[in-house]
C-alpha cells in the first residue's frame, strides 16, 4: 500500500493564520516586558528623588556645611535647612558659590544619595523667580523626575524643586 | 461547492488562540501606572502644614480668630491644588479656611493632620487636599 501525503488549502491558510496570532503574541509580549522594565526604572528613580527631596529639608552633615571647604570626606549629608523645611539663606548663597565645579557636582550629589544619577535643584518664590539653584538642568527629551517642596525662607513661602535623571 | 468544516478541534484550537491573545493583553499583565501623583499632593499637604506651624501662622491663625494668613499662605500653592484647613482644639471646631475658588471637595481627598501649641493649649490643624 503506498502512503501519501495530503496538503489542502484548509492545512496552508491554518498554518498561515496560527503562525500570525504565534507572532503578534510574542510581538505583544516583548512589548508589555518592555514596558514593565521601563516602569520599573521610573519607579527607582522616583525613590531616589524622593529620598533626595527629604535629605534636601534636612540641615545636613555637618549642620554648617556652608562654612567649610566641601569634600567627600567632610560633606556626608547635604541639607539645605536649618530645621525642618526651614531654609537657611547662609546654604543658599554657598550653592551659588558651590556651582558650575565638577568636583563640587559630585561631592553633593554623592552627599545627596545620587552617585549613580545626575541632578538638578533650586529655590524659587512663589512666583517662579529663581533664587538660586544647582548643577545643570535635564536635558531636553529625558526622562527626568521632578520634584517640588514646600519651605520657608527669611519668613516667606519657597519652592525646593528638585530634578533627577540618568 | 465548498464548504465549512467545524470540527471540535477547531473550536478547541480557536478557543486556545482567542485566549492567547487575551493572556498576553491582558490588563493583569500591564504594570499600573505610578501612584506618583498622589505621593507629590501627600507632601505638598505636610509640606504646606510644616510651613504653616513654623511660620507662626497657625498660632496667630488662633490668637486672632482669622483665617487671613492661613487664606494667604494656600494662595501661594500651585492652582491645580484644592485645600481647606479647619482648625480645632479641646473645646471643639475654631476656625476654617478655604482656598479661593475651591468650593466642594474633589474625589480623592488627602487628609492630613498636625498637632501645634498656642500658650499652653494644644491644638489640631486638619488640612484636607485635593486636585482640582
Amino acid at each position: 500500500m503506498r502512503r501519501g501525503q495530503i496538503i489542502t488549502i484548509d492545512i496552508l491558510t491554518a498554518f498561515a493564520v496560527f503562525i500570525l496570532i504565534a507572532d503578534a503574541s510574542i510581538l505583544l509580549w516583548e512589548y508589555e516586558l518592555t514596558k514593565a522594565g521601563d516602569s520599573q526604572n521610573r519607579n527607582i528613580m522616583e525613590e531616589v528623588a524622593r529620598a533626595a527631596s527629604n535629605q534636601l529639608m534636612t540641615p545636613g552633615e555637618p549642620s554648617d556645611w556652608q562654612l567649610t571647604d566641601i569634600n567627600s570626606s567632610s560633606l556626608h549629608s547635604f541639607g539645605l535647612t536649618s530645621s525642618s523645611n526651614v531654609i537657611e539663606w547662609s546654604k543658599i548663597q554657598r550653592i551659588g558659590q558651590l556651582n558650575g565645579n565638577q568636583g563640587n557636582y559630585t561631592v553633593v550629589k554623592s552627599a545627596l544619595g545620587l552617585n549613580s544619577w545626575e541632578v538638578w535643584f533650586g529655590v524659587l518664590y512663589e512666583n517662579g523667580t529663581m533664587i538660586q539653584s544647582f548643577g545643570s538642568q535635564p536635558p531636553t527629551g529625558s526622562s527626568a523626575v521632578s520634584i517640588d517642596r514646600k519651605a520657608m525662607l527669611n519668613s516667606s513661602p519657597v519652592t525646593v524643586r528638585l530634578e533627577v535623571w540618568r | 461547492m465548498r464548504g465549512f468544516v467545524i470540527t471540535l478541534d477547531s473550536i478547541i484550537a480557536l478557543i486556545l488562540a482567542i485566549s492567547l491573545i487575551i493572556i498576553v493583553g491582558s490588563p493583569v499583565l500591564r504594570v499600573r501606572p505610578s501612584a506618583w501623583s498622589d505621593a507629590q499632593v501627600k507632601r505638598i499637604s505636610m509640606d504646606f502644614l510644616t510651613i504653616l506651624d513654623k511660620s507662626g501662622a497657625l498660632t496667630r491663625a488662633v490668637g486672632q480668630n482669622s483665617s487671613s494668613e492661613i487664606i494667604y499662605f494656600m494662595s501661594t500653592e500651585s492652582s491645580s491644588l484644592c485645600m481647606k484647613v479647619r482648625l480645632s482644639g479641646s473645646n471643639g471646631y475654631l476656625l476654617s479656611a478655604e482656598k479661593s475658588g475651591c468650593s466642594g471637595e474633589g474625589t480623592r481627598v488627602f487628609l492630613s493632620r498636625r498637632t501645634f501649641v498656642s500658650g499652653s493649649n494644644f491644638y489640631t490643624a486638619e488640612l484636607r487636599t485635593w486636585e482640582r
